[in-house]
């Protein structure tokens, strides 16, 4: 226990004496306006500087990641929700002590009031932790390998390597000023921001921990950053998939995780900065392999901190009590309720397009109601009125009652001092006084409330009067990008109504887009909206990314792209992102991997295109060609050279494959010439080369190897272009081995070869395939083969042609064919008669 | 004059040994001449008429008759070396199976002894294939 007690002491130390100028309260202006202009993620290029790479310390610095701590910044003791972890702009710039912070915001989604209000803290460097191995592609040991200049920006570690250091952060988070009602429902949603010189990108922040109901203040605080928060997925490629930590690349050999595929974690490690994730491997049986998680990105959500107050507040004081009766001057309060509306933005959508064309953006008004509130109170009223009313008619009957007592005893009044009995009147005019003050009070207490029900009957007129003028409001909306207006409408709405605005604009670039209700906070009919906090709604939305994939994935690995087609942030529900993909993949037939030159192999493109948004219309890869370095004759394919698609280019010959199916594409259908082997791509082709005398046969889709083809691999590119919205671009790469040639093989690697037969021992060595059929005929030859004539004149009938050739007729020959070569189509018979006999 | 007559008598065996092997010479020959020629028709003939187009698509061998038939006869007339006598020619088996059967006679008009001029016959017969290396497909 003691060891653990000084364990703990120790690490408080440490973790004090590590922090540097911890002071959650130290934010530039820079970073409070311009924290939300850049947005990024572990998903995004390293070129564009918006690789925002992080891990969140599940072990390292803290038992289960997170404390609840009280510290003095200069504001008193105050607890603090604190967490640890690293941050970079993975690829932006040289990380140094002095230009890299990072930050904390949390955006308010759930409470009371100021829903979509931000608080920005700072998380000042921490630990002295450097990730300049971690992240270093092609680690060889201690020192940078092929090092990035100090002033180099935006750059692939596959380009040259940069130094990240004093990464590490430590976040102060203070409790109270997040939730300074103790009895308000309030929700925050966390961001982590970072700034490297005057370069700021912000992403979701997502911990490896979540928790619920652990009390603090007048309830309970939670925190979730679930759902499959143990579920990671890789958009990078090639990431090795290593046995330990840390493994040298050279000891794992070509061997990746697969591109968007969700893989368990099953452990980490975090002996050094960025963490190292063990995942289950279905690759390897299940195994564990390893992978950094700047490669990664986890499938959980945003973090969120709530409170949850477990008492209810104090009662309202109670109201006045009603009137006695007793004579009391008439109480005329204001009115008890003031009409209330208020707008809200309610959702709001950033649909993805081409750079400057028009994007949709929908955005969803509502109009509270409050109808309930406002009848309870006109029931409230109404009650006031008719208590008063009940009361003013018993008051008045007492009235009457009294009155008659009064002439009553005044009567007898009368008559004693008619009969002069004095003693008798005088008894009678001591019972009229208090009869007398009775009246009056009873009058004066009329007169009070017939002035409070005149008055309560003017406050419910007044009320009704404003429902009536106020059921239908028109007002005006703006849209804004990036805090310029793109549009500016009016809209009508009644209480408890939902108003969709579909608006076209022009997007000029990546941003923030805004729905603003009542843009000029007018009042109506001198009622005020309730608050301007929720008017305003907004949304992260993107340009299309025409993104290209790194590298052609070899054969048997599928190439993947992905980007976001649409953001949805709703005020209840919060931040929505769609996605889509596309994975395109490459399938050659088993039989086809090896080739004698001059053959065909098939080989089958899928692109499969997903798409998680229903409101989409994104549609798959658009067009697929494939690049060859060599081509058959006459196959019209041009030849390119040095074709870019972002990271990489290809070149040789372009051949456009057809679309089969909506996901299928295959090599479109070639014609080959019978005899002479010459490939076309038409049946009726037109092409020079043409030999009309020479039938065509359909080649099928397959790529036809030249005969000269050298023994080797034939590779080849395969480029799928214009998937999705953002444009996206895949490609694989194939290859088959070329080996031998199909008849009379130089080197004998050949299908079939030519020999002599003697019908009398056809087949010594068992028939070849395709002498099967051909057995019974060679046997019938025998007959022939083995007798000779001694009067070849007159065998002629026996052949199938028979040649009588002179010595003039030889050199009529041989000066016809030096003249002429062999082709299908001309014939020698039509230029040299030679007989059949003598 | 029995010396004149020994001599003569040897002088006259003399002859007729030098007519002989001058004879049986050109007649090797001219059979050597036919054998090549029919041969190297034959399979030339073979080799040059493969459907390289169906090959390609089908990988089998078929051959077009045709192209055979002309291969042949010129790829004979191209061989030959003897100008002499008179040359039959045949085909026995063609068509688009890769197997051709064919066989060659030559007539010359030779001398085979000191007095008598008669028709010598070469005569020349081969069969060539085109085989796959495998036994089944």
């Amino acid at each position: 226990m003691k060891k653990l007690v000084a364990t703990t002491m120790l690490l408080l130390v440490l973790i004090s004496s590590n922090s540097v100028n911890a002071n959650p309260y130290d934010v530039p202006s820079s970073v409070r306006s311009g924290w939300n202009k850049n947005y990024g993620s572990n998903d995004h290029d390293m070129e564009k500087g918006l690789r925002l790479s992080y891990d969140v310390y599940n072990e390292k610095y803290i038992n289960d990641g997170y404390r609840i701590t009280s510290r003095d910044f200069g504001k008193g003791n105050l607890q603090y929700f604190n967490f640890t972890g690293y941050a970079v702009l993975f690829g932006h710039k040289r990380h140094t002590s002095t230009n890299n912070r990072t930050y904390i915001v949390a955006r308010k989604v759930a409470g009371k009031n100021n829903i979509g209000s931000t608080k920005i803290f700072s998380a000042d460097q921490f630990g002295n932790l450097s990730a300049t191995e971690d992240l270093e592609y092609n680690n060889q040991g201690a020192g940078v390998w092929n090092e990035c200049a100090a002033s180099a920006i935006n750059r692939n570690n596959l380009t040259c390597n940069m130094r990240y250091d004093n990464v590490g952060f430590s976040a102060y988070l203070p409790l109270k000023e997040l939730f300074p009602d103790d009895y308000e429902n309030a929700e925050w949603a966390l961001f982590i921001v970072k700034k490297v010189d005057n370069w700021i990108v912000y992403t979701q922040l997502k911990t490896p921990f979540e928790f619920g109901n652990r009390a603090w203040g007048k309830g309970n605080l939670s925190m979730r950053s679930g759902g499959q928060a143990n579920m990671v997925k890789t958009l990078d490629y090639p990431v090795t998939r290593r046995s330990f930590p840390r493994q040298l690349p050279s000891q794992v050999g070509q061997r990746y995780f697969a591109v968007d595929r969700l893989y368990q974690m099953v452990n980490q490690e975090e002996t050094q900065t960025t963490i190292w994730l063990g995942m289950r491997t279905p690759e390897d049986n299940n195994a564990t392999r390893w992978a950094n998680s700047v490669y990664f990105g986890t499938a959980g959500t945003q973090a969120r901190l709530k409170y949850t107050p477990t008492q209810a507040p104090p009662p309202p004081p109670t109201k006045p009590s009603k009137p006695d009766g007793m004579c009391k001057p008439p109480v005329t309060p204001p009115p008890r309720y003031n009409y209330e509306f208020d707008f809200e933005a309610r959702e709001i959508d950033g649909k993805t397009v081409q750079a400057n064309t028009t994007t949709r953006t929908t955005v969803k008004f509502y109009r509270k109601s409050f109808a309930t509130k406002r009848n309870a109170v006109k029931e409230d009223i109404r009650e006031d009125i008719l208590y008063r009313q009940s009361l003013r008619s018993t008051q008045q009957a007492q009235f009457i009652s009294e009155r008659n007592t009064y002439n009553d005893l005044n009567a007898k009044y009368d008559a004693a001092v008619k009969s002069g009995d004095n003693a008798k009147a005088q008894q009678y005019a001591d019972q009229m006084t208090p009869v007398l003050q009775r009246m009056a009070n009873l009058e004066c207490s009329i007169n009070s409330l017939q002035v409070e029900i005149a008055h309560y009957q003017q406050e419910y007129n007044d009320l009704v009067q404003k429902e009536t003028n106020l059921e239908r409001v028109v007002t005006s909306y703006t849209l804004k990008f990036d805090g310029q207006t793109v549009a500016f409408k009016t809209i009508g709405l009644i209480e408890d109504e939902f108003s969709v605005a579909e608006i076209d604009w022009t997007l000029p670039r990546d941003g923030f887009v805004e729905g603003n209700i009542n843009s000029n906070r007018y009042s109506y009919h001198g009622v005020t909206e309730e608050t301007y906090e929720n008017n305003m709604i907004d949304t992260p939305i993107y340009v299309a990314s025409n993104e290209s994939v790194l590298m052609c994935s070899p054969l048997g690995e599928a190439s993947e792209m992905s980007g976001v087609v649409r953001t949805v942030n709703n005020s209840e529900e919060g931040e929505r992102m769609y996605g889509e993909r596309v994975v395109t993949s490459l399938s050659i037939p088993t039989n086809h991997m090896t080739r004698k030159a001059g053959y065909g192999f098939d080989y089958t493109i899928s692109s499969v295109y997903q798409n998680d948004d229903p409101l989409s219309n994104g549609t798959g890869t658009k067009q697929v060609r494939s690049y060859f370095p060599t081509l058959s004759n006459y196959l019209p394919y041009p030849y390119r050279t040095g074709i870019g698609f972002g990271a990489f280019s290809v070149g040789g010959y372009e051949a456009n494959l057809n679309r089969m199916n909506t996901t299928t594409f295959k090599l479109p259908t070639v014609y080959l010439e019978k005899f002479s082997g010459n490939v076309f791509d038409s049946n009726t082709s037109s092409h020079p080369q043409r030999n009309l005398s020479d039938v065509l046969i359909n080649g099928g889709t397959k790529f036809y190897i030249p005969f000269d083809y050298p023994n080797g691999t034939l590779g080849f590119d395969t480029v799928a272009t214009g998937a999705g919205i953002n444009n996206m671009t895949t490609c694989v790469s194939g290859g088959v081995n070329v080996e031998g040639t199909p008849i009379n093989d130089l080197n004998g690697d050949d299908e079939f070869y030519q020999r002599p037969l003697s019908p009398n021992e056809p087949f010594p060595n068992g028939v070849g395939w395709n002498m099967l059929s051909s057995v019974n005929e060679i046997d019938s030859m025998k007959t022939w083969y083995n007798n000779w004539s001694n009067n070849p004149v007159d065998m002629a009938g026996s052949y199938r042609d028979t040649f009588y050739l002179t010595h003039d007729k030889i050199v009529e020959i041989q000066q016809y064919a030096k003249n002429n070569p062999l082709r299908k189509g001309k014939s020698l018979f039509d230029n040299v008669v030679i007989p059949r006999k003598k | 004059m029995a010396k004149f007559l020994m001599a003569g008598g040897v002088m006259l065996l003399a002859m007729l040994f030098i007519t002989f092997v001058f004879a049986y010479d050109e007649a090797t020959i001219v059979a050597t001449d036919n054998k090549v020629s029919l041969d190297n028709a034959t399979r030339n003939a073979l080799n040059e008429s493969v459907n390289i187009g169906h090959l390609r698509v089908n990988e089998e061998v078929t051959i077009d008759p045709q192209i055979a038939r002309e291969s042949f006869v010129r790829n004979y007339a191209d061989s030959v070396g003897f100008k002499g006598g008179e040359r039959y020619i045949n085909l026995y088996y063609l068509n688009e199976k890769p197997i051709i059967a064919s066989d060659a006679y030559t007539t010359y008009e030779g001398h085979t002894n000191f007095t008598n001029v008669e028709d010598t016959i070469t005569r020349s017969r081969n069969v060539y294939i085109i085989e796959a290396k495998n036994l089944t497909r």
